[in-house]
């Protein structure tokens, strides 16, 4: 109860006023270094603008006649006096975004009917059972968290900035989405948020899929139990939803070797969903029993899959209502 | 029934915490789904849970945090909504709701109170609207009875803590008494609790705005400033650190008053502050100087101004950063050794502070500074220890903005040979601090870094670092930046607009083409390497003599090649590329596009534009196209070809309308949008009258935009502008549009805003600009270049007096520009010129007559031009005979009086 109190504080907090002041209290960030000068976009539209507006009064004065002074330009003497203090809107990776790490996660929502694009556009993900979880590595360490936000654990790994070798004075640092199974020390990993300061969350699925597995290639010790990596990384298979795909994916029992971890469900990505926090239709979540019924019969489904059919079940409708009745009483 | 379905949201409320998402999710539906049903209901019942205290914690501050999640918002709009939704609850809900969470302050166990928050929020919404008057004196009651529980009166501080953060200034003034009262009795030092005396600190903090009557009477003042300075003092880190903040605030806001605490107070606490160990602390007290600096950099130069114009100025600075200066800049040098290595480098900390407020004090106090800083330099920047080494770079570089050139030069050529030395430091921080020094001397003292002697071998270590640590290496992109302007300003002009050399001509393609590649390393995205390097490329291809003109062109070779990869590459793996790395290479490239665009000689431009051309249609037809910062930069890339082309860019008309019109019609976007707007003034200007079949179209989505009110407003000075240059354009043709764009510029002479609202009133004067450039773009067009008078100028004659008296109006208003000068001026010049006699009556008055003497004063040399043509212009008219004049009509025997 404490630790549920203490997450309810956070969210409370979040809305505290050192929030607010916290953002105007630092006036001076900008004038450090070369931190405040970044806007670039800013200055070439100012520049370009100034030109235009020569453009057009020399025009205007060739019309008047007037033509000794073709280059008019503001000595701007005060200028360089004035300290300008723009805001700092610089967003390096994460260190500005908020400490606690609760709705950062994408969830995802029933999937009750098959999408018209399915074949064509999704991809299914086979997800272990496990907790799904926030890892975060920096500093050196690698911190687990809830979807919720709340810390889980804490642990080294080969992961950019996930251990004290690999921190490169903070250089390194990733974000990702992941399941961990306890049994087989193992986090399976679904997507990746950021890598060393960049968020690759504007990234389609495909991207990021693609972004997680050449960047985990170059830390192979995240592949082993060693002194560096106290807990093994894999990265979950990203497979297309054409029926052949799904129907070869489904009639393979054990999923994951010896059946441990087992098979906990199958989650869909859209090829095109960027990463957003908290739910969304482009990602849908299926128990393994339930793809004839939503997706088809025609795809083949391991019988000891089918046989994970909760006693009393009806239909997928059903089983959601009765799911959310329980949370009622 | 309804007992039931309490219990049943209690356990609902408690479940907003389950660690089981599927539980969560339906908790969290099953919420939405009560407050979109029967909202009345929902949150009547939520403030039930909150105020009955035999629920438990988790189920009241849930029930209060979904309370206040249908209160507000961040965001504003929704904000608004929420207000207006609880607004307009029957009274009777309302009273009960509010009886429920009043109830509840002071009844939780658990901090921060969820109560007080509802009560804030509804407060809100209420107090604007005159209504719940007797809050705030509740509120006050709670802090200073002496019953009231230490929560309850933690709990209403915070409520009135958050109530002065949001609430706007003016509804509060008039209880500023009751609330400072229950403030300033919180945060007593006798206050036994540090709960509540933190939460009246920090209530302190967001009210110190509307409080300034307090501030103005001696004895409250006093007494306000004796309690925040003693709550600095406390052992309390939180207090400490929230009682420095309001000591930085009041600073800033009441400065004048600050004079008797300065010396005994607000000095020794603040220089304690900054060398506390404890960062949070340390930061404040260097902010507070930071602050004291700035406002008096800020005093500074209004005392200047002052002088200038022979008045008192309002406020005068009490020279407290010199007056300390001896006793801070050694705390600060100090801090400066203290460099986070291992931890973040982008994370604020006193060390990055410290040089800020080195910088801020050095233009503050000038010279004076030198003595303070120098010795620490000179004893440490050979030390042994990387930390001190670094330091005392930084504090050299940190010192320069502010001195005499007398003092700087001989320094800074003195530093010249250690600081080449320290770009090859074994230390990364070093480094770094060497690289972004040579920029600050660039910019602050540029003879001294393009000597002769010392030129070699900067030029040597900084292209060295191009290939170091991202950071060192944009640091050094920087410095190139501000050494390509400073060796272009020294060059020798001679006739001509742009020098033959300069003293890095032989450097210059080997410059360009390590930038280049620095612009290609695989990790130029760390620390902005990438943007700075394109930028360095950008200053030095601009600020380039004529005899590095084959480098420009093969870099405008490179880029153009790069622009094409790049653009294949979407072709190919659209889906899979990172968006957003992508748009800023290409805004990048169109970027440098321009600058090399803008070096191209005419004989050349042509030979490469259709390549241009090609390039930047197939961006604005691919998805890049779509994302809104690309395509202001492919647009502004058009500019400058369109520039450079002149009517050459007939031929990419056809091709290219389209997305002009795409970019005229984006009213979301108004960065683009302007963008548009701006190509259409410069195709106008290049095309001349050949640009008159697309006007029917630019004219009907310029009206458009002007007509939307949700458009940002500054498009629309941009739009006015573009219609003299149309009119300037096609001339005779623009009759069609006279009307309406006449009634469009009348509308936008007669707008107004808030006066205290200085965006707005920039706005205002960027606008009444606008105006006139366009009277006076429609006056030269309808007129006709050279100097015959064209009839159909007679369409502006029923306006004339319109047109003056807004010319009047803007020559009266106390926020007149140079700019308004300039073209009020030339107005005049051209109404004298096409109307004769019949408009000197309405010129010759006091507010136009002295626009044109302080015009002729102008600094501005066009102004200062103008200025005297139009006067001269009306004194030919005036010496004409005035019956001869009384004759003429115009406008067919104009040209007769003007010689």
């Amino acid at each position: 109860m404490e630790d549920d109190f203490e997450k309810l504080e956070k969210a409370l907090v979040k809305i505290e006023p050192s929030e607010a002041e916290e953002e105007t209290s630092n006036n001076y960030e900008t004038l450090y270094k070369n931190w405040g000068k970044i806007e670039y976009q800013e200055e070439r539209r100012k520049k370009l603008l100034k030109i235009q507006k020569s453009n057009r009064s020399n025009k205007i004065d060739r019309f008047r006649g007037i033509l000794n002074f073709n280059s008019v330009e503001d000595k701007e003497i005060f200028m360089d006096k004035k300290v300008s203090y723009t805001p700092n809107i610089y967003v390096a990776g994460f260190h500005k975004t908020c400490k606690t790490y609760s709705n950062i996660l994408m969830l995802s929502e029933w999937m009750i009917e098959k999408p018209t694009d399915f074949s064509e556009n999704w991809y299914v993900v086979p997800c272990p059972k496990g907790m799904r979880l926030l890892a975060v590595a920096d500093f050196g360490t690698t911190k687990f968290y809830t979807k919720l936000g709340k810390f889980k654990f804490e642990c080294l790994t080969g992961l950019p900035g996930g251990n004290p070798y690999n921190y490169n004075n903070g250089k390194n640092c990733c974000i990702l989405d992941c399941i961990y199974n306890e049994n087989t020390n193992t986090v399976y990993l679904l997507d990746i948020i950021s890598w060393n300061k960049r968020l690759i969350t504007d990234g389609e699925t495909e991207f990021r899929q693609y972004w997680m597995e050449i960047q985990l290639e170059n830390f192979p010790e995240t592949k082993t139990i060693n002194e560096k990596n106290k807990i093994l990384i894999k990265i979950l298979p990203m497979i297309p939803c054409t029926n052949h795909f799904l129907s070869h994916l489904l009639s393979t029992y054990p999923q994951f070797e010896n059946n441990s971890p087992p098979l906990d469900g199958l989650m869909f990505y859209h090829k095109n969903a960027c990463y957003i926090s908290g739910e969304t239709p482009l990602v849908g979540w299926l128990y393994p029993y339930m793809v004839p019924e939503v997706l088809g019969k025609d795809i083949d489904v391991h019988p000891k899959y089918m046989d994970q059919m909760p006693d009393g079940y009806v239909n997928q409708a059903d089983f959601i209502q009765n799911l959310k009745k329980n949370y009622k009483n | 029934m309804l007992a039931e379905t309490t219990l049943t949201l209690i356990q609902i409320l408690e479940k907003t915490i389950s660690p089981d998402r599927n539980e969560l999710e339906a908790a969290e539906k099953y919420l939405d789904h009560a407050a979109v049903t029967n909202f009345t209901t929902f949150i009547k019942m939520l403030s039930d849970v909150l105020v009955q205290g035999g629920n438990s914690q988790v189920a009241r501050m849930a029930a209060g945090l979904q309370l206040k999640n249908h209160l507000t918002s961040k965001d504003p709009t929704l904000k608004q909504q929420y207000q207006q939704r609880w607004l307009a609850l029957p009274e009777d809900i309302r009273l009960y709701i509010k009886k429920n969470i009043l109830s509840a302050i002071g009844t939780e166990n658990s901090r921060p109170s969820s109560a007080a928050q509802c009560v804030a929020y509804v407060a809100v919404a209420e107090l604007g609207e005159g209504q719940w008057d007797d809050l705030i004196s509740i509120l006050v009651e709670n802090v200073v009875n002496a019953h009231s529980t230490e929560l309850k009166k933690e709990a209403s501080l915070e409520a009135i803590g958050y109530i002065c953060q949001e609430i706007d200034a003016e509804v509060l003034t008039e209880q500023s008494n009751p609330i400072l009262t229950a403030i300033i009795h919180g945060m007593r030092s006798t206050e036994p609790s540090s709960y509540v005396r933190l939460a009246a600190t920090q209530a302190l903090l967001n009210s110190l705005e509307f409080t300034k009557a307090n501030f103005d009477k001696e004895n409250e003042r006093n007494f306000i400033m004796e309690v925040v300075c003693e709550a600095t003092q406390s052992s309390d880190m939180r207090i400490s650190v929230a009682a420095l903040q309001c000591l930085v605030k009041i600073l800033t806001l009441y400065y004048q008053y600050m004079e008797p605490y300065m010396g005994q107070a607000l000095f020794p606490i603040t220089l304690e502050a900054m060398k506390s160990d404890v960062d949070e602390i340390s930061l404040q007290g260097i902010e507070f100087w930071s602050n004291v600096s700035d406002e008096e950099i800020d005093l500074a130069i209004e005392m200047a101004e002052a002088t200038e114009a022979g008045r008192p100025p309002v406020r005068t600075s009490r020279f407290y950063a010199r007056g300390a200066l001896q006793y801070i800049a050694p705390v600060l040098m100090q801090k400066l050794t203290k460099q986070d290595d291992s931890d973040d480098e982008l994370e604020w900390n006193p060390s990055k502070a410290a040089s800020v407020c080195l910088m801020l004090l050095s233009n503050c106090c000038e010279d004076d500074i030198v003595p303070h800083v120098l010795p620490f330099i000179r004893t440490n920047i050979k030390s042994e220890n990387w930390r001190y080494r670094e330091a005392a770079l930084m504090a050299f570089g940190s010192i320069l903005g502010g001195l005499e050139s007398n003092t700087l030069v001989p320094l800074v050529e003195e530093a010249m040979p250690t600081l080449i030395e320290a770009m090859y430091d074994s230390s990364i921080a070093v480094r770094d601090t060497a690289a972004w020094t040579f920029g600050r001397i660039c910019e602050i003292v540029p003879e001294a870094a393009i000597n002769d002697t010392y030129l070699k071998p900067l030029l040597e270590s900084l292209v060295t670092g191009l290939k170091a640590e991202p950071r060192v290496a944009a640091n050094v992109c920087w410095a190139f930046t501000g050494l390509a302007e400073a060796a272009y300003e020294a060059a020798d002009c001679g006739d001509s607009n742009q020098p033959k050399t300069y003293c890095m001509s032989s450097y210059f393609d080997f410059i360009v083409e390590r930038l280049l590649e620095t612009t290609d390393r695989q990790d130029a995205a760390q620390h902005n390497l990438r943007s700075a390097a394109y930028e360095a490329l950008m200053e030095m291809v601009k600020n380039s003599p004529t005899d590095c003109y084959v480098t420009v062109q093969k870099t405008t070779m490179v880029i153009l090649e790069r622009l094409q990869q790049v653009l294949q590459m979407e072709n190919h793996i659209s889906s899979q590329t990172d968006r957003s790395l992508f748009n800023d290479l290409q805004s990048l490239l169109c970027a440098t596009l321009q600058s090399v665009l803008r070096k191209m000689t005419p004989e050349d431009a042509p030979q490469i534009s259709d390549a241009i051309m090609t390039a930047l249609l197939t961006m604005f037809a691919g998805n890049a196209g779509k994302a809104g910062g690309v395509q202001e930069d492919a647009l502004m890339a058009v500019s400058t070809l369109v520039e450079v082309l002149g009517e050459g860019f007939l031929k990419y008309m056809d091709a290219f309308k389209q997305y002009l019109y795409v970019g005229l019609k984006n009213h979301q976007e108004y960065q683009v949008c302007i963008a548009a707007v701006g190509v259409t003034g410069d195709i106008c200007r290049a095309l001349k009258s050949k640009v008159l079949p697309y006007c029917d179209e630019i004219i009907l989505l310029l009206l458009e935009n002007l007509g939307d009110p949700s458009i940002h407003r500054s498009v629309k000075p941009q739009i006015l502008s573009v219609f003299g240059d149309i009119a300037l354009s096609i001339g005779p043709d623009f009759k069609k549009y006279f009307d309406v764009v006449m009634q469009m510029l009348q509308q936008a002479s007669n707008a107004q805003v808030d006066r205290n609202d200085y965006d707005m009133v920039e706005y205002l004067c960027e606008l009444r600009e606008s105006v006139l450039e366009a009277y006076t773009g429609i006056i030269q067009g309808l007129k006709g270049a050279g100097g015959e008078v064209q009839a159909d100028v007679a369409l502006v004659e029923p306006h004339v007096g319109a047109i003056v008296s807004f010319m009047t109006q803007v020559a009266m208003e106390p926020e007149r520009t140079d700019g308004h000068m300039s073209v009020v001026a030339g107005l005049a010049g051209d109404l004298c010129t096409v109307f004769g006699q019949r408009v000197l009556p309405l010129l010759e008055t006091r507010p136009l007559l002295d626009l044109l003497q302080a015009a002729r004063l102008s600094r501005t040399p066009r102004t200062k031009t103008l200025a005297n043509w139009a006067t001269k212009e009306i004194r030919k008219l005036k010496q004409q005979a005035p019956l001869a004049s009384w004759c003429v009509h115009l406008p067919h025997s104009r040209e007769k009086d003007q010689n």
